[in-house]
């Protein structure tokens, strides 16, 4: 039987990979954003709490050596203003031309942390990073810790985003996605609000950035590839653009499934049929889900009731009719 | 949202009560398990093939050496994708499933991710492609690096270019951890030791459409050579692009990445044109275990070791690892990381085989063991004290050593 330890760690990388689906599915989702930068956002906020912690004699141009627990709320602000700053100029955008502009910034962030390395230490990257808890608990058992402090984050994560979605800012937010003319008509302030929204999903994934670093206890640009943004998307895309919980089952569903896929057991010689088969079976599970269930397993509809209630039936829903239908806009 | 949360809970209390399962620690029965993490995709896959056949050779010869401790040897292969977080994943599968009981094949940032984790579990751990200036000063007791590092890669191609007389160098290196880090110490070894002078200093990232802008900068700046570090796989652009535009009268100086095959053939291809390589520990004249490697890895993979793709550490590494359990006389981690040292580093009798090392173990003698590539003596730190180094050129259509050289002693890593 399988050592629980692997699954314990397998459901971490499952938990952070959630925080970072439901933050993206604020501002993708609701927000109608399709952001492929969320690896130049998680290396910004990953290099601000790196920088901030660092050992002062990994000779690095700047390291106060705060505590992490004033460098991990630093580097959530700190990655809000990387957004707002990528935001400011490419929410003028709209579609493909907003998701190739994320997708340019992204990269841009790696370069610059390449090309810092007097801050950064470039490519060379930054070894054994800091994490809460590890003077009490060593060797294994900190892998229930981390999971614990992943699954905790996961959590705040889940009530902050649902808490955005059911608000009035989230429901106006929807409304702006599936028709923008009728937002502004109402007189919403769509463009500044697309920007909140922006820059607060940055916050959330800044917050994320630290476990991940637990996670992986070393950083370096290459773990900021754009392979990072395509997991978290294909997460979000199981889990259900646009539900609340879509991001968090999603996550679970895809990380649990790849790595199972991993614990097939062939001989050495045939591993190269094994590592082609796994993409092969994380794109059939994602077109099974897309081909039975085309809103993902939880679907924004059963997320926000509609369907369930005849629309603007209820006193103090400021939803538009037809915002919750998914009809996309 | 109750059922979201009390979901999220349960998953807590399913891992809280696993804590009293199996502890994961590798049995002292059944076969001796080594890992292969490595990266079969991703940006290391085209050295995955290549490296898991010499780990395979390597494995085989300990099974018909009778095994190692009377046990048979079986090689876990995981795949790391070539990321940090696919080591990070692949060494707790082959730590928490699979029970290993050493680990190789592992490369530079996935060491770096996994170095923290491997001491906590005593996981004895050969790095045979790690060239990161990362582990200049630290590990050698239970991490230890078997191929020089990109420090020692740096100083020999500065060593080369003073040797042959170049004064002014150009450079053009891919931004990447496994090829800037010897291309600065180069630069800092060859303009601040050597009062050299480095004419242009181009770097450009991987994947990029076309490098004629970069070959351009650098060729056109009035070196004397040009210095290139890069993966082979932009190797071959760069250097078509090299081709293309006639600059075949400015020699080339080579990082061990581009010793591949398909750039020897683009080099004999122009005429006058000549590449000689700074290169790594590659000490293959008269050498047994050498002679003994290359017809099994031709055999097995159908093709020759080529250094570019780094097979010949991939197999020495699991010959040592094979000798320290034999000679620690346990798979206790602690064991034989403390035993690699003692069958690695002189005195002893000199070994180049598995079968060498294990006869002279149970005659109760001391070994050193010889690798593929080079005497494999060990500092205190767990790298490679004094490689043998190679230049390398191109001759008839491949690469060739033209000579085997020593680290000159008076040239030091730079601060």
């Amino acid at each position: 039987m399988t050592n629980p330890i692997f699954w314990v760690g397998v459901l971490t990388l499952a938990a952070i990979y959630a925080s970072l689906a439901m933050a993206l599915n604020v501002e993708s989702g609701w927000g109608g954003m399709w952001d492929l930068g969320i690896a130049g956002l998680l290396a910004a906020g990953s290099y601000c709490y790196v920088i901030l912690t660092a050992d002062p004699d990994l000779g690095m141009r700047f390291a106060p050596g705060l505590s992490m627990w004033v460098a991990w709320p630093l580097s959530a602000l700190f990655t809000g203003l990387v957004a707002f700053a990528i935001g400011a100029p490419a929410l003028r955008l709209r579609r493909e031309y907003f998701l190739i502009t994320t997708l340019a910034f992204a990269e841009i962030i790696r370069q610059l942390v390449v090309i810092q390395a007097d801050l950064t230490r470039g490519t060379l990257g930054v070894p054994n990073i800091n994490r809460p808890f590890d003077s009490f608990v060593t060797g294994r058992d900190y892998n229930y810790v981390l999971l614990g402090i992943a699954v905790a984050a996961a959590a705040v994560m889940y009530l902050v985003t649902r808490q955005i979605g059911i608000s009035p800012f989230g429901r106006t937010l929807r409304a702006a996605r599936d028709n923008e003319a009728v937002a502004l008509a109402l007189g919403k302030r769509v463009n500044r609000m697309r920007i909140k929204t922006f820059v607060l999903a940055g916050v959330l994934i800044g917050a994320t950035a630290p476990v991940y670093l637990f996670y992986i206890r070393a950083v370096s640009p290459q773990l900021f590839a754009p392979g990072i943004t395509f997991t978290v998307w294909t997460a979000l895309v199981i889990g259900g653009l646009g539900s609340i919980r879509g991001g968090l089952a999603g996550a679970f569903v895809l990380i649990v499934f790849t790595e199972a896929v991993g614990l097939i057991e062939v001989d050495p010689s045939h591993i190269n049929i094994l590592v082609a088969i796994e993409p092969f079976m994380v794109g059939l599970l994602l077109v099974l889900v897309l081909r039975f269930r085309p809103d993902g397993l939880f679907s924004e509809r059963s997320a926000f009731g509609a369907g369930n209630r005849p629309a603007g039936r209820s006193a103090g829903d400021s939803r538009p009719a037809g915002a919750a239908q998914g009809s996309g806009g | 949202m109750k059922r979201v949360l009390v979901a999220l809970l349960a998953v807590g209390l399913v891992a809280a009560a696993a804590c009293s399962g199996d502890s994961g620690d590798a049995a002292e029965e059944g076969p001796v398990k080594y890992g292969f993490l490595n990266g079969q995709s991703g940006d290391y896959g085209p050295w995955g093939h290549w490296a898991l056949a010499a780990a395979e050779v390597a494995v085989e010869e300990l099974n018909a050496g009778g095994g190692v401790l009377g046990r048979s040897v079986e090689l876990v292969v995981e795949d790391n994708g070539s990321t940090p977080e696919g080591a990070v994943s692949g060494f707790a599968e082959l730590t928490e499933v699979d029970g290993i009981h050493a680990l190789g094949g592992i490369e530079s940032d996935g060491m770096i991710a996994i170095f923290d984790t491997v001491h906590e579990l005593q996981i004895p751990t050969i790095c045979s492609t790690c060239g990161t200036t990362e582990l200049d000063n630290t590990g050698g007791d239970m991490v230890f690096r078997i191929i020089p590092s990109d420090t020692d890669n740096g100083i020999v191609g500065a060593q080369v270019a003073r040797d042959e007389g170049y004064r002014n160098v150009a450079m053009l290196v891919e931004l990447s951890e496994g090829t800037e880090s010897p291309a600065n110490v180069f630069k800092a070894v060859f303009t601040e030791q050597m009062g050299g002078s480095v004419t242009a200093d181009v770097r450009f990232n991987a994947g990029e459409t076309t490098y004629a802008a970069q070959v351009a900068q650098a060729f056109e700046s009035g070196p004397d050579a040009v210095y290139i570090a890069a993966g082979f796989e932009t190797g071959v652009p760069l250097l078509n692009e090299w081709q293309r535009r006639g600059y075949s009268d400015i020699p080339l100086i080579l990082t061990t990445d581009l010793l591949s095959p398909e750039i020897a053939e683009i080099i004999s291809g122009v005429e006058g044109a000549s590449a000689i390589v700074g290169a790594t520990a590659y000490d293959t004249e008269n050498n047994p275990a050498w002679d003994a490697y290359v017809p099994r890895f031709e055999a097995k993979i159908g093709d020759p070791p080529e250094i570019a793709f780094y097979d010949a550490w991939q197999y020495d590494q699991y010959i040592i690892l094979g000798l320290a359990t034999a000679k620690a006389g346990t798979t206790d981690g602690a064991a034989v990381a403390a035993a690699i040292p003692e069958i690695a580093n002189p005195p002893g009798v000199e070994v180049f085989s598995y079968a060498q090392g294990l006869a002279e173990l149970e005659a109760g003698n001391d070994i050193d063991y010889h690798g593929t590539t080079s005497n494999m003596n060990l500092n205190s730190v767990g790298n490679l004290l004094s490689p043998v180094m190679a230049v390398i050129h191109v001759q008839d259509g491949d690469w060739a050593v033209r000579e085997n050289i020593e680290l000159d002693p008076t040239l030091v890593k730079p601060s």
